[in-house]
């Protein structure tokens, strides 16, 4: 049975019931509410956004739904993103950054883990400065707050 | 809910920033899931926002040495500041992490009020920190969950017949522990008892060289345990029937190191019994004391666990169980048949640890009803006695899993045998993403010999070829398969199997499989 979904920007979009509820939120959202053919308002998500987080979930419709595993390595390998996850999250940053957002609030959790693996690779072994610029942010900190800050980290560091 | 959608003035659009965006608290903590703790360094550095974002997740996780007596004075401001994010904190403080450092901070600088929300606590330790430890244990007696307490020792320190240093005291409760492990510790039962009232919510309690003072379990009439259940108000556990024994209903699973411990009688719930480096046999009248205990009291127990054994003592303890659904470990002759004892509740058996050779694998598939698990290590059966087994049939019929060895049963054969079930090779997820064209070349060659190989299979390999994967596709839950050339799955979601069928040496047997 197909669902209406229905973005910020009031644009429909109907999708088979099985690829609506890899979002746990819609998901639990029809469980309450039992079988109804009214549209479901996505307030929260921009059309575009949307239609790739469809399409997300229309790849994805067969997988099995994840268990979180308590025994998991903590310190989790963000290098084994599948080839059609890794094409999909190429997007422009401020795009990569809408999708985890609405994965996060449509509780969609492979996908929520793609998306910050992908910010995580970006991330990773870059200098500060090198993320400022990956990201685009400004550096508000005076000279001696990052020496402080930079002293402090040490302590938390392995030894 | 239309209408309401209708109404709703669509939000001003934001522009989402990597600020905004990283500064949900789940977001953060999944980004420094995938992260180092220096590129979480880095990224307090970045900006205000993101440090109070990643600041706490710096101070989650802490492996720590000793504070030398320089940083000693730092820390305690850093902690007071910082100490509340700390979830995770080991501590190793060892004797000879002192060679290099002449003076030595005396002081666990995390025995501090603001570290109070610690979940999983190692403290590796010695004497002069005892009180230290007991602090930081109290300061977090609300949170904690797992706990592991290594008492260290100096060996040219150790006075002749050290018996393990004597157990701290332990907060009156700590609600939510979870598990428990002691290393060479000396504890009376009186401690122990009192350890166990504290934690009503224990499941897990391991012992390492740990010395009980060995005041025997009163015996059925005898009531020794004077300091009963008299006061203790935790409603958390069941009330025993019985007036004058003290037992904890909540653990699950006892897990002893190189020795037994007769403390069997205070755990009447447990279901796994793990044991771990014993290396000599157990004295005979010992074992028999142990083994009493479990056939008097834990009826529950059905699960062993048995790693880097001598294997003796086994099988008086597997017949004292009234009934075992999973063992895993070693195993010699006499231990499987004791498990095969068992055949009617076995559900899962894993028989791959430091085992030379397992003796009666096919046994196991012909009289264990419930089996779903089974795993060997190596075994010289032959390809006539798989033979001579499927014949007699498999009580198994609902097995998911099973690794067996077969003697002289080729690369090429297995192989063959995987197509006509349709099941893939599992591969892990590194060699997923490596995909280079080099990798591919390579994976094509190797294809190609494995194909040429299976081209060559003689008549007689085709036969067993044909008999052991009509067999097998009879087992319709079997979903991995491991005849010693690594792991295969059996997709249960597809049909058929496509394009690695077509390659097939035997078109009739192709991998499709009924559901």
């Amino acid at each position: 049975m197909p669902v209406t979904l229905v973005s910020l920007d009031n644009e429909n979009y109907v999708v088979d019931k099985e690829v609506a509820e890899r979002s746990i939120l819609i998901k639990n959202m029809l469980e309450d509410v039992g079988e109804t053919d009214s549209p479901i308002p996505l307030p929260n998500v921009t059309s575009t956004v949307l239609k790739k987080v469809i399409e997300y979930c229309e790849h994805h419709r067969n997988d099995p739904i994840q268990v979180p595993d308590e025994t998991d390595d903590p310190r989790k390998r963000s290098n084994d993103i599948e080839e059609w996850d890794m094409k999909f999250m190429q997007v422009d940053q401020e795009m990569l950054f809408e999708i985890i957002l609405a994965a996060n609030y449509l509780d969609i959790k492979p996908l929520l883990d793609v998306g910050c693996k992908t910010v995580a690779n970006i991330i990773k072994g870059k200098t500060p400065e090198e993320i400022r610029k990956a990201f685009n942010i400004v550096n508000d900190f005076t000279p001696e707050e990052e020496a402080q800050i930079r002293k402090e980290n040490e302590w938390a560091e392995d030894r | 809910m239309e209408t309401n959608v209708a109404a709703a003035e669509p939000p001003p659009t934001q522009a989402i920033t990597p600020i905004t965006a990283t500064a949900i608290p789940e977001v953060t903590s999944i980004i420094a899931s995938y992260l180092t703790k220096k590129d979480l360094s880095s990224c307090t550095l970045v900006c205000r926002t993101w440090c109070i974002a990643y600041t706490p997740l710096i101070w989650k996780t802490l492996n720590t040495r000793i504070p030398t007596p320089k940083n000693a004075s730092l820390l305690p401001g850093l902690l007071a500041k910082n100490g509340r994010y700390i979830r995770s904190l080991t501590i190793t403080d060892l004797p000879e992490t002192y060679t290099d450092n002449p003076n030595p901070s005396t002081e666990l600088v995390f025995d501090c009020p603001a570290v109070q929300n610690i979940v999983h606590l190692t403290i590796n330790t010695e004497r002069e920190k005892k009180q230290a430890m007991k602090n930081i244990i109290y300061h977090s007696r609300h949170t904690l969950r797992f706990l592991r307490l290594n008492f260290k020792m100096d060996k040219s320190k150790k006075p002749a017949g050290w018996r393990g240093e004597p157990w701290l005291g332990f907060p009156d409760m700590v609600p939510y522990l979870h598990s428990i492990f002691l290393d060479n510790w000396n504890m009376t039962r009186q401690e122990l008892i009192a350890l166990l009232k504290a934690c009503p919510n224990l499941k897990v309690l391991s012992f390492s060289s740990t010395f009980l003072d060995q005041e025997p379990p009163p015996t059925s009439t005898t009531a020794k345990d004077q300091e009963s259940l008299s006061d203790d108000s935790d409603g958390s556990l069941d009330r025993p029937e019985t007036k004058d024994t003290f037992q904890h209903f909540g653990i699950r699973n006892f897990r002893m190191c190189s020795k037994l411990y007769h403390v069997l009688d205070l755990m009447p719930n447990i279901e796994i019994l793990e044991f771990y480096r014993f290396d000599r046999s157990i004295e005979g009248q010992e074992l028999e004391r142990f083994c009493q205990t479990i056939k008097e009291h834990c009826k529950r127990l059905n699960q062993i666990w048995a790693f880097g054994f001598e294997c003796s003592m086994l099988p008086p303890v597997l017949e004292s169980l009234s009934q075992l659904v999973a063992y895993r470990g070693c195993s010699d002759i006499e231990t499987e048949l004791s498990i095969l004892d068992h055949a009617n509740s076995l559900e899962e058996a894993n028989l791959s640890d430091y085992t030379e050779r397992n003796f009666l694998p096919l046994k196991f598939m012909e009289s264990c009803p419930r089996l779903r698990s089974f795993i060997t290590g190596h075994s010289s059966t032959t390809m006539n006695e798989v033979q001579g087994s499927l014949r007699r049939g498999w009580a198994c019929q609902n097995l998911q899993e099973l690794r067996l060895f077969i003697f002289k049963l080729s690369p090429a054969l297995i192989e063959a045998i995987m197509q006509d079930l349709g099941a893939e090779r599992e591969t892990d997820s590194r060699t997923r993403t490596r995909r280079s064209a080099v990798w591919i070349a390579s994976q094509l060659e190797q294809r190609q010999q494995m194909q040429a190989a299976m081209n060559a299979l003689t008549r007689e390999q085709r036969d067993f070829q044909d008999e052991f994967s009509r067999f097998l596709r009879g087992f319709r839950k079997l979903t991995r398969l491991n005849f010693g050339t690594g792991w295969y799955s059996i997709s249960r979601s597809k049909v058929v199997s496509s394009s690695t069928v077509s390659a097939t040496a035997d078109p009739s047997a192709l991998g499709v499989v009924k559901v």
